[in-house]
């Protein structure tokens, strides 16, 4: 009898994600919310996601020689030996790969991800695992542990190593290690160069392979800490200028240093204490507009200070961003020198190097932003903060595209899967010819969608009329073929210990033009969980069946979708509505739902000037820069692992390897999929593989409109019957004259779901 | 401490105000024997900008009015004053009489034992409340009184505030023990928000909300979560079941059913209480739970229903009451408190300035080897300095500022 309340239990009022705890078996009195289920508290060693099988490899795992576990130590005193290490500052991984600099060029990238594409095996895959070994035999993997930094050599997947036996191990006096990054393009075999930041703000480049020179060749930078007091956030190189590199800082500057200008000039000769700055751009203020007030705020802005002196001295530049700590940049690449910031006062900036000139900014939900990712094209931006939300932001467009919504605490990393890129999820027979194609035309795709959006105006997104809204959909669906081909693999980790893997599909960059929608793996925002919604209406319909109603027309076509899908109005006429791509966003503007939205947009000003220069940007809720919580699509992730004990603070894509981190100095490389698990996996999975329509698109769809869907079908519940009978219930609560079509997708959602599930049980 | 701490401390901040002229003070409290859960709290709510104006508005007139009558209210007002009115900027003040009064008024606080922060700042709020009851009461007797001898048909239309407070099972609270709303004083002015309690019967569809006032929320947590998925969880929907059946009146039956609680209006000054002292059944006590929950300066509530106004209001963090120690009746409260551009941590009669980067800090253990307290309590608890209370002001919002004109009716409707 439980099990038959679960149906329009889900459905029913549930307005959260994270609504992991599936309700005991028993009869409760109510749902004890402080005491989350077994599966959520397990770490997991071991997830599958579509593609296969991640897993840790255990003998690759690596920490400090003597790891204060808490298997060997009572506990309370990790908590304690920590603190007297100075656990402060952030545990951070950084590689030095000698011979895969081009490791993220896309065209490699593609060949990559097609080779452990479960299709392609035969032909790719075993070139790759011999050039993993030529790569993996000459990396270095280097992580700060408190006051201690360790250099141990790194081989993937393969590593084996002995923790006794370091490459270098340092330990430091009264400061500690805050970050490290290695200058791939000045190492060689024998020589190497790391430059290590400090808590107390100091910077360090030392040669961890040099063992036999007598004078060691470690430089120092704000030895005296004249420059900067405070901790260093995070490092760079000067992409294609191995001799420059800048460093970021606690107190929100951010330095440019020389290595080619002696190291002794800058380290103060006495004075240096106050340095005659030059203030070469200044941008004071951004105007912040909060909802209904505006108010300019000093310090959103940001200087950039060069010396008045002929002689050049270290650092040679200093930029001062906004407000707080700049707690993460990085380039966008190694020619189009962008640079993005992100900072504690919740703003992600983004500047063209040369020129000193910030192009566009985005500001969180609310919140520090702590980390961001270039995507391997430098089109997109991911973030996490505060906030607990990944925020994807397109560069050219100026806006964000979607946010991510599972984490459970603050994102402590995000990263692009260069690996994972432009692939189709589904449709094995033409995966290998399409997964090419596809690259062309996201890019012709592309540069359609982005000239409309530069000369429009900033409002385009809102009150963009239904006319122009339902063309460019059409256009779109014509171009690209699959609205569910992936983009962009994103990864984050957070202080939840959580290990989180986002898809950017095409549809999700398409539709993001659009204000409101519904897709395969965007959950329906708290409005569409509204009860009211939930009773079943019927105008209601419109909305909510896309995500329902699309993946079925595609399962039955999969072929004339592939390519060229066909003409609208050849489809019968009862999957018109169910075909968002063409029809469902006119109709769904029109739709009651939308109606509300646009009245909440409407109490709100407009934001005219959003595109009116760089520099007068205004990021206030509701405009592209900072949309609310209901303007863009909220995506769910393909997967949520707890992975950690401790939070996560490092994420790392390798060719052939995830690496996490976590602040008890814990390393983790996880095996990405392989042919093995594929293998594996097609087993388990025989009956979801055996059937055309348990493509596992429509799963994420059925379950993302349900948000409690996705939760039941993971396995949570323990029980496969009742995750099977409640989606089939839900399809029917959701729409009483939906037929066949929205069955089959309920079905093969628990079938998609059930290799997870069996992976699950079985470790 | 001591004139060179205090010295040191008035540098620091003169070097980070730098040309802004505000006459802040900030001043350390003694402790008169573990009243640091009392120094806390009001050092927080000194704070919030829109209290200590109100309070020193509530002085003014007093002192105007002639009153010398002495209640806590007036002891506090007057710590207040005393303490905006220094000449130093910097020092430490005794709260004499307001520890004095407190523990008269309310034996329970009348002793040296350590006390629960949160159950004082909820004594506090109410006893102003109901002082300021009062006083209006007095007031309009005094002049219906006055009326009725004058004029003789001036009747004051005392209509009880729209009552219909959900008398179902409280967990929060804030408004306990009201039968019929209390009346509205510039304490709800300020701390109230309204949470709906929304309810979905199973067989029949049937939804219905109650309104529930609140002036602050009590959050469960969770380790390594953040303050947002906690209010994220305060909201989730439980399922009414067995012995909790929710009796639905469409059916005429107990009926099985599910149930939400959103914040419909969000709070001027949402206060939140981390549920950190938990009641174990094995030990028999509380223990503390030092969950690592990371709050971020800024806020913005998810939980909000679909109806309500300004569900996304930003809110900025103004003070923190931290609680360190690893058992709810040892250990120490110390507040943080955002003061113009910089923070500051009151711990007694010391202040010192704090850096915003060293604020994570404050939310707990992360490792979960500390949260299994319930196992060896000898492990050693070391930094369990863990935010325990919340003060999240609205951005934007004045003290002054009266259009409080579109606020709901507190209501009860059912759909």
């Amino acid at each position: 009898m439980h099990q038959n309340s679960l149906g329009p239990a889900t459905s029913g009022i549930g307005g959260n994600l994270n609504t992991a705890y599936p309700p005991s078996q028993n009869d409760c009195i109510l749902l004890q919310h402080a005491q989350p289920g077994r599966e959520e508290r397990e770490i997991k060693k071991i997830f599958a996601i579509e593609d296969g099988v991640y897993q840790t490899v255990k003998h690759a795992e690596i920490s400090r020689p003597k790891p204060l576990s808490h298997y060997q130590v009572p506990p309370g005193l990790v908590a304690a030996a920590n603190q007297m290490a100075g656990a402060s500052s952030t545990v951070r991984v950084s590689f030095l790969d000698f011979s895969s600099r081009d490791v993220i060029q896309p065209d490699v990238a593609v060949e990559c991800s097609s080779s452990y594409d479960p299709n392609k095996q035969d032909e790719n895959g075993s070139p790759m695992m011999r050039s993993q070994n030529e790569e993996n035999e000459k990396s270095i993997i280097c992580f700060n542990v408190g006051k201690e930094l360790y250099m141990y050599a790194y081989r993937g997947t393969r590593t084996k190593t002995d923790l006794t036996r370091p490459i270098d191990k340092r330990v430091y006096k009264g400061t500690a290690p805050s970050c490290h990054i290695f200058n791939q393009e000045k190492s060689s075999a024998s020589t190497s160069q790391l430059l290590i930041g400090f808590t107390l703000g100091q910077l360090q480049i030392i040669d961890p392979l040099d063992k036999i020179s007598a004078t060691p060749s470690s430089k120092l930078y704000n030895e005296d800490r004249y420059i900067e007091k405070t901790a260093v956030t995070c490092l760079r190189f000067l992409p294609g200028e191995p001799n420059i590199f800048l460093s970021s800082h606690v107190s929100g500057n951010l330095y440019v240093y020389d290595e080619r200008i002696s190291a002794i000039s800058s380290s103060g000769n006495g004075s240096s204490q106050s340095p005659p700055w030059h203030v070469q751009t200044q941008v004071l203020s951004i105007d912040l507009i909060g909802y209904r007030m505006f108010f300019p705020v000093q310090g959103y802005g940001y200087t950039t200070y060069s010396w008045k002196t002929k002689h050049p001295r270290n650092p040679t530049t200093r930029w001062q961003i906004g407000s707080g700590t700049i707690h993460q940049f990085n380039f966008s690449g190694p020619d189009t020198k962008m640079l993005a910031t992100v900072s504690h006062d919740g703003f992600l900036r983004i500047f063209n190097y040369e020129t000193q000139e910030l192009m566009s900014c985005m500001k969180s939900y609310f919140g520090g932003l702590l980390t961001l990712a270039w995507s391997p094209d430098a089109k997109l931006i991911a973030t996490g903060g505060e906030d607990d939300l990944l925020t994807v932001y397109d560069v050219a467009e100026k806006k964000v595209v979607c946010r991510g919504q599972a984490h459970k605490s603050w994102i402590s990393q995000v990263q692009f899967d260069p690996y994972v890129v432009r692939r189709s999820k589904k449709d094995p027979e033409s995966n290998g010819r399409s997964s090419m194609t596809a690259l062309d035309d996201v890019s012709r795709e592309m540069d359609t969608r982005c000239m409309p959006s530069t000369s429009t105006d900033p409002n385009f997104g809102y009150t963009k009329p239904t006319s122009t809204m339902s063309r460019n959909s059409l256009a779109s669906a014509s171009v690209t073929q699959r609205a569910d081909e992936i983009v962009y693999r994103i990864g984050s980790v957070g202080h939840d210990t959580f290990l989180c893997l986002w898809d950017i599909t095409n549809e999700i960059l398409n539709k993001g033009n659009h204000r409101r929608h519904r897709n395969s793996t965007i959950i329906a925002t708290n409005a569409a969980l509204d009860i009211d919604h939930l009773s079943g209406k019927l105008e209601d319909l419109p909305e909510l069946s896309p995500g329902v109603g699309e993946p079925s027309t595609n399962s039955e076509q999969p072929l004339l979708d592939a390519n060229r899908p066909a003409p609208p109005q050849e489809k019968p006429p009862k999957k018109k509505r169910f075909n968002r791509k063409a029809f469902g966003l006119s109709k769904f503007t029109s739709s009651g739902n939308a109606s509300t939205s646009t009245s909440a947009v409407g109490s709100r000003a407009n934001p005219t000037n959003a595109n009116a220069s760089s520099v007068d940007i205004v990021a206030r809720l509701g405009s592209p820069s900072c949309p609310g919580i209901r303007d863009v699509p909220i995506i769910e992730p393909l997967t949520c692992k707890k992975v950690s004990h401790d939070r996560l603070t490092v994420l790392e894509f390798r060719k052939d390897c995830v690496v996490t981190a976590c602040q008890e100095g814990f390393i983790c490389t996880w095996s990405r999929p392989s042919d093995r698990d594929d293998v594996k996996q097609d087993n388990l999975s025989s009956t979801a593989a055996a059937t055309p329509e348990s493509e596992q698109k429509p799963s994420v769809s059925a379950t993302a409109s349900f948000g409690y869907g996705s939760e039941i079908s993971n396995g949570v519940t323990g029980s496969r019957s009742s995750s099977n009978f409640s989606t089939h219930e839900l399809q029917q609560l959701r729409s009483p004259n939906a037929t066949s079509p929205s069955y089959r997708v309920g079905a093969s959602t628990s079938a998609y779901h059930r290799p997870m599930y069996a992976w699950q049980n079985a470790n | 401490m001591g004139a060179n701490g205090s010295s040191q401390l008035e540098r620091e901040i003169s070097r980070t105000e730098s040309g802004t002229l505000t006459n802040e003070h900030y001043y350390g409290l003694v402790n008169f024997g573990n009243t640091c859960y009392c120094n806390s709290v009001i050092q927080a709510l000194f704070f919030c900008r829109p209290f200590r104006e109100k309070m020193l508005n509530y002085r003014q007139t007093l002192k105007k009015s002639g009153t010398s009558k002495e209640t806590l209210m007036t002891c506090l007002a007057d710590l207040f004053h005393s303490i905006a009115n220094q000449k130093r900027r910097v020092g430490t003040i005794a709260p004499k009489r307001f520890i004095t009064k407190l523990k008269k008024e309310n034996e329970s606080f009348d002793n040296y034992v350590q006390q629960d922060a949160h159950e004082f700042f909820n004594y506090l709020l109410n006893s102003i409340s109901e002082a300021l009851i009062t006083d209006k009461k007095a007031e309009r007797e005094k002049s219906s009184r006055h009326g009725t001898i004058k004029k003789g048909n001036v009747t004051v239309n005392m209509s009880p505030a729209t009552a219909g407070i959900s008398k179902d099972e409280r967990e929060r609270n804030g408004t306990e023990g009201s039968d019929s709303r209390p009346e509205s004083t510039w304490i709800h002015e300020i701390f109230e928000g309204i949470l709906t309690n929304e309810t979905k019967c199973l067989s029949c569809d049937t939804k219905s909300c109650k309104d529930e006032n609140f002036l602050d929320l009590s959050i469960d947590v969770e380790q390594n979560t953040s303050i947002t998925h906690c209010l994220r969880v305060f909201s989730e929907t439980e399922t009414l079941c067995g012995d909790q059946k929710y009796y639905c009146e469409t059916c005429s039956s107990k009926q099985e059913a599910q149930k939400r609680m959103r914040i419909k209006k969000p709070p001027q000054l949402l206060a939140l209480h981390l549920k950190r002292f938990k009641y174990v059944d094995s030990l028999n006590r509380h223990t503390k739970l030092s969950y690592r929950v990371v709050f971020p300066l800024e806020l913005r509530l998810f939980n909000v229903s679909d109806d309500a106004e300004e569900a996304d209001q930003i809110y900025d963090l103004v003070a923190t009451v931290v609680h360190c120690g690893a058992t709810p009746n040892r250990g120490h409260y110390i507040t943080l408190v955002k003061s113009n551009s910089f923070w500051l941590v009151f711990d007694d009669d010391i202040v010192e300035k704090l850096d915003v980067s060293s604020m994570e800090e404050f939310s707990g253990m992360s490792t979960e080897a500390t949260a299994q307290m319930t196992s060896n309590q000898s492990a050693p608890q070391k930094n369990s300095e863990s935010a325990y209370i919340l003060f999240y002001q609205a951005r934007n919002y004045v003290a002054e500022d009266s259009n409080h004109s579109h606020r709901p009716k507190n209501s009860t409707h059912s759909v």
